[in-house]
């Protein structure tokens, strides 16, 4: 049996966050952003009340069929601690805000031959391997992974704007 | 797994008073796209404490310069008590901050990064004799560039800081 090299993973990066945010809007941010970004939304939710506060764990998998031969695949994993709500005035109009610690996990998988046309048999597999590693190998890694880290890092920017640090910038 | 070998020993800048969290991280992500490195932000940390915000961030950038070595910057950022306080420059009111901050940079050369030479474990043992005696002389001459960026980039960030001072 060949083992077939059809993904390419990388975990972006973390953001911790602790402090007042408004977790309706980075619900919408996140869930927006994909949507806007061409991507069908899979969704997972788990909530639990703890004497702190609720603990919420929210992921989004968002998944894009590029071409016919590669699909792009971002995940987002949000986990919520001490989560509680406290009415707040901003710009002079009272609002529900929300207080707690989170973290939140960015990665992403370039999905090579998603239909699995490559899987007929061993010698499409290792043929499949050969265009991978060889013909295809600087494309997949620079252009097609390199755009999907550009475009996740636009979230990751999106996601820090809405919490409103610091250094919710990028210049890519 | 990859060899990785530090060139460029820390430097370490600290600077306590009146900066711009916004436009020190813009400076460092200019900077990184303007030397064509490929943006990894490992950690981004913010939290809001009664005494100010603690904000710690953990950059990666790297650069392939061949198939077979790689530099990584790595920059640690730490600020400590940032506190939001306003200032009048130029007659104009501008949004700032006032705190500590420490940063470090060091600069690491990654070579077979793409485990190229990891298949087996003699075509691994030749990699070492290859690399002790062969590509040293080919790895050196990045060495000089590498280190070169980083005291550039850390010369950025103190002049950067040093024009709050005054």
């Amino acid at each position: 049996m060949v083992k077939k090299g059809g993904e390419v993973s990388e975990t972006l990066g973390e953001v911790k966050y602790s402090g007042e945010f408004d977790y309706e809007a980075l619900y919408l941010t996140i869930y927006n952003w994909l949507k806007k970004k061409g991507y069908l939304i899979n969704e997972t939710y788990k909530h639990k009340m703890t004497p702190s506060g609720a603990e919420v764990e929210l992921t989004f998998k968002g998944d894009k069929k590029v071409t016919e031969f590669f699909k792009y695949k971002i995940e987002c994993e949000t986990k919520i601690w001490g989560l509680s709500e406290f009415e707040a005035t901003r710009h002079g109009k009272k609002q529900k805000l929300n207080k707690g610690r989170m973290n939140i996990t960015l990665s992403i998988t370039l999905h090579l031959d998603y239909n699995s046309r490559f899987d007929k048999s061993e010698f499409t597999q290792r043929l499949f391997n050969m265009i991978r590693f060889t013909l295809l190998r600087k494309k997949i890694i620079i252009v097609w992974a390199g755009a999907l880290m550009a475009e996740c890092y636009q979230l990751h920017t999106e996601i820090k704007k809405q919490l409103g640090m610091e250094t919710a910038y990028s210049a890519w | 797994m990859a060899e990785k070998q530090i060139i460029a020993p820390a430097i370490t800048v600290s600077y306590e008073g009146l900066f711009n969290v916004f436009e020190l991280y813009k400076i460092l992500d200019e900077w990184q796209k303007k030397h064509n490195y490929d943006k990894t932000e490992k950690e981004s940390i913010e939290y809001i404490k009664p005494e100010g915000k603690y904000i710690e961030l953990s950059l990666e950038p790297s650069r392939k310069e061949s198939d077979y070595v790689k530099f990584v910057i790595k920059i640690h950022i730490r600020m400590d008590n940032i506190k939001e306080t306003v200032v009048e420059i130029d007659e104009q009111k501008e949004r700032m901050q006032e705190g500590k901050i420490s940063i470090t940079f060091e600069g690491w050369i990654e070579t077979d990064y793409e485990e190229a030479w990891h298949t087996k474990a003699g075509i691994y043992f030749l990699r070492i004799l290859v690399d002790k005696y062969v590509y040293k002389l080919y790895t050196s001459k990045f060495a000089e560039g590498l280190k070169a960026e980083v005291n550039e980039l850390s010369t950025q960030v103190k002049s950067f800081l040093n024009l709050y001072k005054y």
